[in-house]
């Protein structure tokens, strides 16, 4: 009897403990599997933290040299501080950018004063000012912590202070790319944002950001604010070295051309990094998908957008009265055969700035007096009379339509006019500028490629009582059109270029690139400059007599035509030479 | 109408002992509880170690994908972690807070939860712990210790926890990893991954097994109850059949069916009631044959006897004649024949006992007058022998249903025997009576006997000592012919005795003609001495018995 009675025992226990109704659990931990993504970051470069005994000079200098070390993973440069602005500081809130030596002077035990020429500041969007080196002088507030003074305080008006060349090494030159309202091409903006593990995500943000002032209306972009990054971050796979985009917003999955614009935007911004090969946007973690694109975007080739692309295979050069047709690949600029399907007029000797269609079809210039407009289309001439005054020398935009600056002849204010392309005899539309000041007048425009944007040179009026010479500014604008694509508005403008204190020529070479002649603050002639929008300002070589420098889209980039004031033609020789191959009065490029 | 004349005192244990009586008494019963009982067990082991084994199958499935989608989850965390571009307090935290957020489940109901919490030593406090949908306080300690002694490889283990206020805690899935966040060093991320579907697939096979395992005892049941069904029902009828066979229906047989068991058996059955029915019928010729040789061997011997007799008395009446040898013969010869006269008379009473042929004629007379006349009848002997008879009878008369010839012949006898046996010392004779019963018992206080002669006093031509001294030439057959007169009344004859107390023969007859004495009556006591006293008073008592209605035709 008693057996049995055990068994029953034993089976009860069995029951209560084995159907209890709870999942086994487990009261010790075991491994599981190896945590893959380790956080595998390299120190580059090894920089001081600060030094136990330092004194608050020794302090602020350390600061400076270790602060360009920010965006590394150890960032020392915030052991140079107090704690509480160790954790608020923001180092690209502001970047100054200064040439050669930093001066430190101690003006009290808490208090370091430092001397810097500076030469630049990047906003917080990553948009560089370039400007003439100027002396400036930093205070930075120290307090003792734990015995050791610590920068307590920074400057108002910046978060870093970086030297040229740490700058160089330690933001990069990014391109942000908005939608052009007319065609599927990108409008490029330069951008300088912290090269580091960030990059993607900094490029992220910035491009999701709002359209900066000068191109509201101007070009368009998909973010909008209520598309946000889902979590601060843009990782980037270490072995495909694809980006991951994760979206936040109402209406993203729905609105497939605003997903599609922006899909667009970031991939093309992203896939200019050299740390991404390819880009996975995410509506709310659900992969946006572009018209028949399977998996992340690889090459920019796969949106439905592109880059302008603009070349030129042959410019005009206009000697007295003839044009003659050039090649601008050949070193001497060698004579072209001009094809049957192009007439080019004679253009006398008072009639000056001509502008020609890409085609060659349609050519417009400017009397010498700047009263008169003259289109040449073929065999057919028209003559305007009526603009204006002092008119510019015209420019003419993608669609063929000709932009003219000048005088209105009874309020003597600033315009700018548009001559539509289709037909010969169109009239003068004035473009709204509201912020031209009745005495700027303008004395040089250029569209951009892309035709969302002019370059005008804006100086003041001339009398003849004043003696001072001309100083010309250069303004970017963007051009707002309506709905057929008319030009409407040309926005307010960026000043750019402003370290130059006289501009007299400005040119598109390409959709963010411009090539400008004018006279920094030592030089004692106007100079060809590149110029990056966004970026530094780049000589291309002193040039004695120098009127006009116009680039010429190629293949293999930019060449650059110079013109000096006795009517030599100059192209480029080695890295800041300058050859003169012919003599002529004008280089026409077509369609620029 | 039956009368239990014991004691009615409760019993807590008679349900029990009832129920053991039951299942002792049941074969079927025995075996199906077995069955149940085994069944109910097995069933139970399998179930639970099958349970068991569901289970831990599910833990283990779900620890897997655990482990496998925290990988894939702390890689993206890491890597968003590595690739902010913010590197200020507020930044991290936020990039923290926002990346926490998206690694939660889609739903509140279930989906994985995540905790970041700073790693053992990390005292940056950069970034403060932070958790969606679930308790840090319910990661164990031990989890964030074994991450910081192993940070290469996820820390995996499944403990029940809370998952909102007030909730009932579940069993989840804990999976720790350490990532690196930048400045604010080292983090364990927890993500915890809540067991409810499991657990409810778990609640669903418990209730497929409860189920399966009912359906199982059901089937078990059935097929006890099929198996005995099978079994118990020919032993069954075996059994009614050997209780028909013993009732005396020897004509009882077992049909035959098949040649299995259960038929050998039936066959063994109705050979072993073939056999038994032919002895008996065998003896039962027997018995017939003797009782009428000893009934006939007793008519045929009477006429001789009867011519004998007269001329014996002749002898007898004429021996003074006669030459002194001669006289003494004759003597001898009369006593001889009054010996063989009884010993026919009783040998012609007992064979009408066996042949069935004893009437009774039972009439309503006092009881009191035969006994005295007995005790008369002895007194000569007794005073021969020295013995002192003492009568104790009810003062009022007894009036009691019966032969009074029959009755009047076993005290004759009773009281021939105690004082042949009473060794000269004084013989009680008591009468009691109660409404059903009349008791009457002779005490002497002799030499007694053995338990042995005391199972043989009542056998026919039994002696208590045959070499004894025959003083009143007893035949051997007189108690035997009592107890059947006492039988013939519905009552008992019994004895009581131990060697040298005496003994004491009890006659115990239901007053009425309807009613018989079923079982029978407890012990006669044992007396302490020749005085009397206790033993006495006991015989004073009618002792209880257990009366029945009369089935049997007496007169």
């Amino acid at each position: 009897m008693r057996t049995p009675l055990v068994a029953v025992l034993a089976a009860t226990a069995l029951l209560t403990t084995g159907c209890s109704g709870q999942l086994p659990t487990s009261s010790a931990p075991r491994a599981g599997l190896p945590v893959s993504q380790q956080s595998e970051r390299e120190v580059d470069r090894l920089l001081p933290p600060a030094r136990p005994g330092a004194g608050p000079i020794e302090v602020v200098e350390g600061f400076l040299r270790a602060s360009e070390g920010f965006a590394g993973d150890d960032d020392v440069s915030r052991s140079y501080l107090a704690s509480e602005l160790a954790s608020s500081w923001v180092p690209t809130a502001t970047v100054l950018i200064y040439e050669g030596d930093a001066e430190l002077t101690l003006l009290s035990e808490d208090e370091v004063s430092v001397e810097l020429d500076v030469v630049g500041r990047v906003d917080a969007d990553g948009r560089l000012t370039e400007q003439a080196p100027q002396s400036s002088t930093q205070t930075f507030g120290l307090t003792e912590v734990d015995g050791e003074p610590r920068i307590s305080t920074f400057p108002d008006d910046a978060g870093l202070w970086l030297s040229d060349t740490a700058f160089e090494r330690v933001f990069r030159p990014t391109v942000l790319s908005y939608l052009n309202t007319q065609e599927d091409v990108f409008v490029p903006e330069l951008r300088w944002l912290a090269d580091s593990e960030g990059l993607p995500t900094a490029v992220t943000r910035a491009q999701l950001a709002p359209l900066p002032a000068y191109l509201e209306g101007a070009v368009s972009t998909a973010a909008n604010e209520s598309v946000r990054l889902a979590t601060p971050a843009v990782p980037v796979d270490p072995s495909t070295l694809v980006a991951t985009v994760n979206l936040q917003g109402a209406t993203l999955a729905q609105d497939e051309t605003r997903a599609e614009g922006l899909s667009s935007q970031l991939a093309h911004s992203l896939l200019g990094l050299s740390s991404v090969a390819g880009v996975e946007v995410q509506a709310s973690g659900q992969p946006l998908r572009l018209d028949g694109a399977e998996g992340p975007i690889a090459a920019a080739t796969e949106l439905p957008y592109a880059e302008v692309d603009r070349q030129v295979s042959e410019v005009l050069l206009r000697v007295g009265e003839d044009l003659i047709l050039v090649d601008p690949s050949q070193y001497a600029l060698r004579d072209l055969d001009v094809p049957d399907d192009v007439a080019l007029p004679q253009v006398e000797l008072r009639w000056t700035g001509l502008a020609a269609t890409d085609r060659l079809d349609d050519l417009a210039a400017v009397s010498v007096d700047g009263t008169a407009f003259r289109r040449w289309r073929g065999e057919r001439v028209h003559t305007n009379e009526g603009i204006g005054d002092g008119l510019t020398a015209p420019a003419v935009d993608p669609q063929g339509a000709f932009w003219v600056g000048g005088v209105h002849r009874s309020t003597q204010t600033p315009r700018v006019w548009v001559v539509d392309a289709a037909q010969l005899d169109a009239v003068a539309r004035p473009v709204e500028a509201d912020w031209l000041e009745d005495e700027d007048r303008v004395e040089a425009m250029s569209i951009s490629p892309d035709g969302s944007r002019a370059a005008l040179v804006v100086g003041p009026t001339t009398t003849e009582e004043t003696e001072e010479p001309t100083v010309g500014r250069l303004l970017v604008s963007g051009i707002v059109r309506d709905s057929a694509g008319r030009p409407r508005e040309l926005t307010t403008p960026l000043p750019v270029a402003t370290t130059l204190r006289d501009v007299s020529a400005a040119h598109w070479s390409a959709a963010g690139e411009l090539v400008v002649v004018g006279q920094r603050q030592d030089d004692l002639e106007p100079q060809a400059f590149r110029l990056a929008l966004g970026g530094w300002l780049e000589p291309l070589g002193e040039l004695p007599g120098l009127v006009d420098a116009t680039p010429v889209p190629r293949v293999t980039g930019v060449d650059v035509i110079a013109r000096t004031q006795d009517g030599g033609v100059y192209v480029p020789e080695g890295q800041r030479g300058w050859q003169p191959v012919r003599n002529g009065d004008q280089v026409v490029v077509p369609g620029g | 109408m039956a009368s239990d004349t014991r004691p009615d005192t409760p019993d807590p244990f008679a349900t029990g002992r009832r129920v053991l009586t039951w299942w002792r008494g049941s074969l079927r019963a025995r075996v199906i509880t077995s069955t149940v009982l085994v069944g109910t067990l097995l069933a139970v082991l399998l179930g639970t170690l099958l349970y068991q084994q569901v289970s831990r199958g599910l833990v283990e499935q779900a620890v897997d994908s655990a482990e496998r989608d925290a990988s894939q989850q702390v890689a993206t965390a890491q890597r968003a972690f590595d690739s902010t571009d913010r590197r200020d307090d507020s930044g991290l935290r936020g990039l923290a807070e926002e990346q926490i957020q998206s690694m939660s489940g889609p739903s509140a109901a279930d989906g994985r939860r995540a905790l970041l919490l700073p790693a053992l030593g990390n005292t940056s406090g950069v970034v403060e712990r932070m958790s969606t949908g679930v308790s840090a306080e319910d990661v164990p300690a031990a989890l964030q210790e074994a991450i910081a002694q192993d940070p290469a490889n996820q820390q995996v283990m499944v403990v029940p926890m809370s998952l909102g206020e007030g909730q009932e805690s579940t069993a989840a899935v804990v999976v720790g990893s350490r990532v690196s966040l930048l400045r604010a060093g080292p983090y364990d991320l927890v993500l915890v991954y809540p067991l409810l579907r499991e657990q409810e697939t778990l609640d669903l096979v418990r209730q497929l097994f409860l189920l399966g395992g009912l359906g199982l005892l059901a089937l078990a049941v059935g097929l006890a109850l099929l198996a005995t069904r099978m079994v118990t029902r020919p032993v069954e009828e075996v059994a009614k059949a050997s209780q028909e066979v013993a009732q005396g229906h020897l004509d009882e047989r077992l049909p035959v069916v098949g040649n299995d068991e259960i038929a050998q058996l039936a066959t063994s059955f109705n050979t072993m009631a073939d056999s038994i029915q032919h002895q008996i019928r065998e003896l039962r010729s027997l018995s017939q044959l003797q009782q009428r040789f000893v009934s006939d061997v007793s008519h045929e011997l009477r006429t001789p006897l009867t011519t004998m007799r007269m001329a014996g008395d002749v002898l007898h009446a004429s021996r003074e004649d006669f030459a002194a040898p001669v006289a003494r013969s004759a003597e001898l010869l009369d006593q001889e024949m009054d010996r063989f006269e009884e010993l026919l008379a009783e040998l012609l009473e007992i064979s009408r006992f066996d042949s069935g042929a004893a009437t009774v004629e039972r009439h309503e007379e006092d009881i009191l007058p035969a006994v005295l006349a007995a005790v008369q009848g002895v007194q000569t002997l007794a005073d021969k022998v020295g013995t002192v008879l003492r009568v104790h009878v009810p003062s009022e008369r007894v009036e009691v249903c019966m032969d009074g010839r029959r009755v009047s012949r076993i005290l004759r006898n009773l009281l021939t025997n105690a004082v042949e046996h009473g060794e000269g010392l004084p013989v009680d004779v008591t009468v009691a009576t109660n409404p059903q019963v009349v008791s009457i018992s002779v005490r002497d206080h002799g030499i007694g006997l053995t338990e042995e002669q005391r199972d043989q006093v009542f056998d026919r031509f039994w002696r208590a000592d045959p070499a004894r001294t025959r003083t009143t030439g007893g035949t051997g057959l007189g108690l035997a012919i009592a107890q059947e007169d006492a039988r013939v009344h519905g009552g008992w004859l019994q004895v009581g005795s131990r060697p040298g107390e005496g003994a004491c023969f009890r006659l115990l007859l239901p007053r009425a003609h309807t009613h018989v004495i079923a079982d029978e009556p407890p012990e006669v006591p044992s007396g302490p001495g020749p005085v009397g006293g206790a033993t006495a008073a006991r015989d004073a008592e009618v002792p209880p018995v257990v009366l029945a209605l009369a089935t049997r035709e007496d007169d």
